[in-house]
């Protein structure tokens, strides 16, 4: 009976413990009251080219409520959202942006659908994209980084499928696709435009599979990087399977001017790395400062230089796809829009 | 494949050989054909059904060494071939589990490789908050398979590590002094910016006598600086606690046992990025009484708990069924000539047996499907819950029935959201069945029984933003032996859901950051007959089922469908 009474009052003193007074935790909302009404919903463009022009949209309610405008396009699955709490918006700027991972798409229609708490009322509207908007000014792109030209990525001496050590790689296919179907027998979605990059195969070495290398013959990256590294991002949105298996090492070059013209030299130059296990699933955008990208491990494959990131110095970058564990089993790599950019990581929200 | 499979016979028989000479080596099996059958009509295809078939033969071969009688070492080796295969072409070969364990000292068990770990329900615990203890044999028949497949073992989670314990038995003052110990990694890092992630954990349980003990429990996750050179995160989670139970044993009917478990958590997450540096405090309670009246053994029990809206433990709140945004339906993925997306039903989760269930620690609270799990989505340490739990349980001697009832009547810490009223959501979760051994009461030598269940949840809040949301699962089964070892059985499930409720986001740090209103009216069903023939050896049988699924959505039209499919499986253990 006395250890009963000694836990009748641990029970008194647990049930005593206080937290600080907190009157709710989350973001505020209003729920739509009854009698709550969607006065007007406007557009100012029922059809938008985004390299030029914004759409402002207007909307009047009844009430003083929490709102969310969801601009979804009906091909790409991109998404935009807006939300607030308010008795309406006047001259709500959309310029093509995107909170999702998917981006907006050329000539596809989409549907900006206006919801609110504690109502099924979503009065929507259509806007039609004539032109979607180029973010490619938003860092250094590089030259058919977006992969819809796919004559330019085979004839340009800029994009190079590996080819060591034979030609071509053994149980590998690569190239430029729009509709390709995974291992997992699912369709790969664009996720920018109308193309993306994929590399998928066996390979013929246990770890190596194959890999691209972007390199503007005789230019550095250009123009010239001029940030401190710990002020540049490397960004590439990638698709993933599920596979820990798969993984691609994303290998940025320097180039010293050994010569007249800048010259990547594997063995005496910097190569610095970010390493992606491909287990995520679908896309996904990968952003890495430089200042954190490793120096190469290979002596022979860039890892005989300064090891000082000098982004001033960017030349190339090669994307590699490996297989980490299982050497029997294939493996896959898609990937698209690879931008470069100053002050923070590549945002398309924006 | 064959370079593979030719290597992995020349280790298994040089290591047979040597082994085998000093009778150390033993066996373990366990075989699995598997073949299903199915076809699905929706609101487009009605004129032509879709079809699907599929399946695989297994078998996991457990090879265990043991020199000596304090020393073991195994790995199940696993061969499947699915279904179609022909000539090796689908057929894989795969390290299941490795294991080591052995004794020191004759006080120090440890275990080394793939263990299963479970500690206390607020510090590492795999929760099934799925409900299916009184689902008819048809059903668990296909669960259990799941389980085995994600690696589910009770309440552990499989991990790759170390698990040591040790008792000390003492003649006076207390009768033992427990020490448990166990670690390892569950993330890796990615050499750039993602550092090496452990976990580890201990327990302190002192034995006082059989009327008392008491225990102190560790369970932390950390980031370990150093592994790369630049982390993008610094993540440190630790949770401490204590339970005890207090035991009055000294009458002939009646037993009294007063038990509870109280503790805290600290969480701190550093980002780079942002120079951030997030710290979250919070602790729970749960505390609880229990009486038993033995000549019937009937168990009635009440608790109380609460758990602040800041309690994280990653260990007991990462969820079994993996985040709907994870999930990938591999049967029947599409409806409509492929123009939506097959809604997860109960059926899925019972029969899919992989990327439907998560087998890793997460360090946020997962998103989960709310229609399916109101109150407890995260088991017993759901964050931001307080309230009463009433049990009763009861097992007749003769084991004629089996049934128990617990009612939870829970609220919410601290209202989400509301900036307005402050109201807090009432949760209400009862769930009990039964199971009625006909066959011993009428002293039947061969099986007749009956079982049932219900779990009814809703969750109701007033205020300026309302809610009111609730489901009734019900699951009925018959299991009658016919002829020696031959059952029929039969199964249904009955599930709805109507309302409307607030699905909630939350960040890195697990602090809500948004929420999405969702309205539900649905009625799924789930209709089973079959038949199994049981071997002689335990764990061998045969067994074919049909089932009947009905997904009836009346918000989205486009969502119903009717799946039926057949299912046949053979089953060896040894």
């Amino acid at each position: 009976m006395k250890a009963l009474f000694k836990f009748s009052v641990l029970l008194i003193l647990l049930a005593g413990c206080k937290r600080d007074k907190v009157d709710f935790i989350g973001p505020a909302y209003i729920s739509a009251p009854s009698g709550f009404e969607v006065m007007s919903f406007t557009s100012s463009l029922s059809s938008v080219d985004f390299t030029v022009d914004s759409v402002f949209l207007n909307a009047t309610f009844s009430h003083e409520v929490t709102w969310k405008l969801t601009i979804t396009g009906k091909k790409s699955g991109a998404v935009e959202e807006i939300s607030g709490t308010s008795k309406g918006f006047s001259n709500l700027k959309w310029n093509g942006c995107h909170t999702g991972v998917y981006f907006f798409k050329t000539d596809e229609n989409a549907i900006a659908t206006l919801s609110f708490f504690g109502t099924d009322l979503k009065p929507s509207l259509n806007i039609n994209i004539l032109a979607e908007r180029d973010f490619s000014t938003y860092g250094q792109f590089p030259f058919f980084g977006d992969f819809e030209n796919e004559a330019g990525i085979q004839q340009n001496s800029i994009w190079y499928a590996f080819s060591n050590p034979i030609t071509p790689i053994p149980n590998v296919k690569q190239g430029v696709d729009s509709i390709a179907i995974d291992y997992n027998g699912n369709l790969v979605p664009t996720v920018q435009g109308k193309n993306y990059y994929f590399i998928k195969g066996k390979g013929d070495q246990p770890a190596f599979v194959s890999g691209i290398r972007y390199d503007k013959a005789q230019k550095l990256i250009s123009p010239v990087l001029t940030a401190t590294p710990d002020n540049i991002w490397v960004n590439v949105y990638i698709y993933g399977t599920g596979d820990a298996n798969a993984s691609v090492e994303i290998e940025y070059q320097e180039a010293h001017m050994n010569g007249p013209v800048p010259v990547y030299d594997q063995e005496i130059d910097d190569a610095f790395v970010a390493y992606v296990t491909l287990s995520h699933k679908g896309w996904k955008l990968f952003s890495f400062k430089y200042s954190d990208l490793t120096p190469s491990l290979n002596a022979k494959f860039g890892g005989s230089g300064n090891k000082i990131h000098e982004p001033q110095l960017l030349k190339a970058f090669d994307l590699i796809l490996v297989k980490k564990s299982n050497p029997d089993s294939p493996v896959e790599l898609y990937f698209d829009y690879p931008i470069i950019t100053v002050g923070g990581p590549f945002n398309p929200s924006k | 494949m064959a370079r593979k499979i030719r290597f992995t016979l020349i280790i298994v028989c040089a290591f047979l050989f040597t082994e085998l000479s000093a009778q150390t080596v033993y066996f373990t099996g366990l075989g699995r054909a598997l073949v299903t059958n199915g076809n699905l009509s929706d609101q487009s295809n009605t004129a032509s059904r879709l079809k699907s078939s599929g399946g695989y033969t297994l078998f996991d071969l457990g090879i265990y060494a043991k020199p000596n009688e304090v020393l073991r070492g195994g790995v199940i080796l696993r061969t499947k071939n699915a279904f179609g295969g022909f000539f090796g072409n689908g057929a894989s070969l795969s390290f299941r589990q490795i294991q080591m364990e052995g004794l020191i000292a004759k006080k120090l068990k440890y275990e080394l490789g793939d263990v299963y770990l479970s500690h206390t329900p607020y510090t590492l615990w795999n929760a099934d908050s799925a409900d299916f203890k009184y689902e008819a044999g048809v059903f668990s028949m296909r669960r259990d398979i799941i389980n085995y497949e994600n690696f589910f073992v009770g309440n552990s989670w499989r991990m790759q590590g170390f698990n040591t314990k040790a008792k000390i038995n003492f003649t006076k003052g207390v009768e033992s002094l427990g020490i448990r110990i166990y670690g390892g990694r569950t993330r890796e890092t990615n050499y750039t910016t993602i550092p090496d992630r452990y976990f580890y954990g201990g327990r302190l349980d002192l034995l006082q006598s059989k009327y008392f003990k008491i225990a102190g429990n560790l369970a932390a996750i950390n980031d370990i600086a150093g592994t790369v050179k630049n982390a993008q995160v610094n993540y440190n989670n630790m949770v401490y606690t204590s339970d005890f139970a207090v035991t009055l044993d000294k009458s002939e009917k009646f037993k009294f046992v007063v038990n509870g478990e109280a503790g805290a958590s600290q969480l701190e997450l550093q980002r780079a990025s942002d120079s951030t540096d997030s710290k979250f405090n919070d602790f729970f309670y749960d505390l609880g009484a229990k009486a038993t009246y033995k000549p019937w053994n009937l168990n009635v029990g009440g608790s109380y708990r609460n758990v602040g809206f800041n309690f994280n433990s990653p260990m007991a709140q990462s969820r079994r069924m993996a985040a709907p945004s994870d999930i990938t339906l591999s049967n029947f993925s599409k409806l409509n000539d492929a123009a939506t997306a097959r809604p997860v039903s109960l059926f899925d989760p019972l029969t899919q047996e992989n990327n439907i269930y998560n087998q890793g620690i997460s360090t946020t609270l997962m998103n989960y499907f709310i229609q399916y799990n109101i109150v407890e989505p995260y088991g017993k340490a759901t964050p931001n819950r307080q309230g009463f739990t009433f049990s009763a349980d009861l097992q007749d001697a003769k084991k004629i029935i089996t049934a128990d009832v617990q009612v939870n009547l829970l609220s919410e810490v601290v209202s989400e959201g509301d900036t307005l009223t402050h109201a807090k959501r009432n949760f209400t979760l009862i769930r009990g069945g039964f199971v009625f051994n006909l066959h011993n009461l009428i002293n039947f030598k061969k099986v007749i029984a009956i079982n049932g269940g219900i779990r009814r949840e809703s969750s109701v809040r007033g205020g300026t933003n309302a809610v009111n949301l609730s489901s009734t699962l019900i699951d009925a089964g018959l299991d009658v032996e016919v002829i020696k070892s031959l059952h029929l059985l039969g199964g249904v499930k009955l599930f709805s859901v109507s309302g409307n409720e607030i699905q909630s986001s939350r960040n890195s740090v697990n602090q809500l950051v948004a929420f999405t209103p969702v309205s539900f009216n649905q009625t799924q069903s789930i209709i089973a007959a079959g038949a199994r023939y049981d071997y002689d050896k335990a764990g061998c049988f045969f067994s074919v089922h049909y089932h009947m699924v009905n997904y009836n959505d009346k918000l989205i039209t486009t969502n119903q469908y009717n799946l039926n499919q057949l299912f046949f499986v053979f089953g060896l253990k040894f």
